[in-house]
């Protein structure tokens, strides 16, 4: 059985001009271990999907269809009782710009301690800043600034104190959004090998989204391509750049530049994603999609299995 | 008064000074810019590349004259900027313009995308409400908001981060000035914009011969857009060429660490690994017993070629390896022997 297994996905916000579908019948499975990284433009619907997985969609954002399958249980159905026990004992989160998260007027062991005794009530005292230490040796902060505050912290500090924050109550799985955003090269390059090397020691499973695809590269084995709400192309992320097929994964991946060899002009993707209230009937990158067929502005597009688990969600690949 | 330089940095040095105040008994000074001197030429887009407090961002607003240098002199197209005033002043803003980071905070949100890309031509004179519309137009098209009467109603807010920063590069060249600084033009954008935006400049500076300053923190995208960078640190410049010499064959501890940390995809298994970096920094190197009294490497704490003898107590100056290559340290790397293998140039940069 596999750890989380989303099927048929699908999720709405409310807005003044109507449903926004966000998420529109999103499947797809991750093993215990695994690491799945989700990428994508803005908007398409990564981060409510990231939300989703730990019920925390906003008050005008619903499941419409679909099932999250953790461990075996319809996540969906939970009541917010049933979810505070799987937050952060199960699946936690790393949100977007995280490190601006921490509360500036505690220290930063302290707020690491609080998120440990909120999910173990349990848990004594002494065992929890034990905890603590033993997190900050693990993520790499030394255990003397335990008792810092978060200003006296470095950007890369930060990051790791929100990991470290993430990992406490030993969760399987971890959503890690845009976790390096903000963050200086030569940082972001140590706290996403610190992250790689965590999941390997830990047998983390991990689900990395960004809208950056060589970052989520240096990190996963598999990668899922978003767009639109959709998820157009799945697979083993050698295959999906060895032989990428759905024209947006395509795109995409001509947006990145070289280092060596000919300094050739990018061929970025002209356009915008569509509007998500009133999506088109047919494909919904038909509009910018270079080879587009006749049917695919009409017909929805189907799964078209590319290898043995890599596949693309388009009628005019092949 | 016209050579081959559009714009020089001499010496220039800028120190930031906070006030003692009731939460800090005495006043601090932080030096973002020590004794830069680099020059741009005409038509070039050169590439400032450095990560935070590298002091990239301070030399970009001290050449649009958003601050004022503590010591050192620029110059534009052979001009000294720094005692400007009045109508040379006016000039000198006509012909320096500056795009911003952050799309969603340098557009007036009160004010349409007409009005944003007129107001430059009504505030210097140019053209007449005859003519205006149509320049403003014309602009729009060249920055891909097309067609340009669709969005001259519109307010930043109905517009993507894409999008309004087309708008920013619109209202800086409608101008056509002839130095634009873009300070991290792309770092709020997605990567598959940041390509956009990239082309972008490199259509205007082909169609206005517009020379470009462009700042940023990835190596990737300066080897992409310019021609010649400067890779900064703590103030200081450690590594100034051309970009495809840089990338190819860096010579400074530093610039290897850049590269070595660049997210990448592909085929990157055989990409050459400098290793310059050490995993903790060295303590102890404090500033000597009065602040500033001791000289040493800024990069050597975390220098794993550097020797402390020499590196950690003199400052090292910049200095040409080769012809337009230079360097500031004192154990630049040997040439390295790596041969740029096939599968190098399959492997993708994250920008």
């Amino acid at each position: 059985m596999a750890l989380l297994e989303i099927e048929g996905l699908s999720i709405g916000y409310g807005t003044r001009n109507g449903l926004l579908r966000a998420v529109e019948d999103v499947s797809f499975t991750l093993e215990a271990g695994g690491s799945l990284g989700l990428v994508g433009e803005s908007g398409c619907g990564k981060t409510t999907l990231g939300m989703a997985l730990m019920g925390l969609l906003p008050p005008n954002g619903k499941i419409m269809a679909g099932k999250i399958l953790f461990e075996g249980q319809d996540l969906k159905e939970s009541t917010e009782e049933q979810w505070r026990k799987i937050r952060w004992r199960k699946i936690s989160m790393i949100f977007q710009a995280a490190m601006n998260a921490l509360n500036p007027v505690h220290r930063v062991g302290d707020q690491i301690a609080e998120a440990i005794s909120t999910h173990r009530p349990e848990m004594p005292e002494r065992e929890i800043m034990e905890r603590v230490a033993e997190l900050y040796r693990l993520v790499g902060i030394p255990v003397e600034r335990i008792k810092d505050y978060p200003h006296q912290y470095s950007g890369g500090m930060r990051q790791r104190a929100i990991i470290a924050m993430a990992l406490a109550c030993n969760p399987r799985l971890i959503i890690a959004d845009e976790p390096t955003t903000a963050l200086d090269v030569i940082v972001q390059d140590q706290i996403l090998k610190e992250i790689k090397k965590l999941q390997e020691k830990l047998g983390l499973s991990i689900i990395f989204i960004s809208h950056d695809i060589s970052i989520v590269a240096e990190v996963c084995e598999d990668i899922g391509v978003m767009y639109a709400g959709q998820l157009v192309e799945w697979g083993p992320k050698e295959a999906v750049f060895e032989n990428p097929v759905h024209p947006y994964t395509k795109a995409l991946l001509a947006s990145y530049p070289t280092l060596m060899g000919e300094r050739e002009r990018l061929r970025p993707i002209p356009g915008e994603p569509p509007n998500l209230v009133s999506p088109p009937p047919g494909c919904r990158f038909c509009d910018r999609c270079p080879s587009a067929g006749k049917s695919c502005k009409s017909q929805a597009p189907v799964w078209a299995q590319v290898g043995p688990r890599h596949k693309a969600l388009c009628n005019a690949c092949s | 008064m016209t050579g081959e330089h559009i714009v020089e940095f001499e010496g220039v040095t800028k120190i930031y000074k906070s006030k003692a105040s009731l939460f800090s008994r005495s006043s601090e000074e932080v030096v973002a810019l020590r004794d830069l001197t680099l020059n741009i030429r005409k038509g070039e887009i050169f590439g400032l590349v450095g990560e935070s407090g590298s002091g990239k961002t301070t030399a970009g607003r001290l050449l649009v004259k958003l601050e004022e240098p503590t010591e050192g002199v620029i110059k534009l197209d052979g001009t000294d900027i720094t005692k400007l005033k009045g109508g040379r002043l006016k000039e000198f803003r006509r012909n320096v313009q500056m795009i911003f980071q952050d799309p969603y905070q340098s557009l007036n949100p009160q004010v349409s995308i007409f009005e944003a890309v007129c107001e430059p031509l009504v505030i210097h004179g140019i053209g007449n409400s005859g003519n205006r519309k149509e320049m403003v137009e014309e602009m729009l098209a060249l920055v891909g908001l097309s067609p340009p009467e669709d969005f001259l109603a519109r307010y930043p807010h109905q517009l993507s981060g894409g999008q309004r920063q087309r708008v920013a590069i619109a209202r800086a060249m409608i101008l056509k000035p002839t130095m634009v600084v873009a300070d991290e033009p792309t770092s709020m954008l997605d990567a598959s914009i940041s390509a956009q935006i990239f082309n972008i400049l490199l259509d205007m500076r082909e169609r206005f011969q517009v020379s470009i300053l462009f700042i940023t923190h990835s190596l990737a995208a300066a080897r992409y857009l310019c021609d010649r960078l400067g890779v900064i640190y703590k103030g200081s410049l450690m590594e100034l060429g051309p970009s495809g010499v840089i990338i190819a064959e860096p010579r400074h501890p530093y610039t290897q660490a850049l590269i070595d940390a660049l997210p990448k995809f592909g085929q990157c298994g055989s990409v050459f690994h400098y290793g310059t970096l050490l995993a903790e920094e060295r303590r102890g190197i404090e500033d000597g017993e009065g602040k500033g009294t001791k000289e040493f490497c800024p990069f050597f704490p975390r220098c794993r070629p550097a020797r402390a003898e020499k590196c950690a107590n003199a400052m090292p100056r910049l200095e040409n390896l080769s012809p337009g290559h230079a360097i500031r340290c004192f154990f630049p790397a040997r040439p390295s022997l790596q041969v740029e293998t096939a599968g190098s140039s399959k492997c993708y940069y994250g920008i």
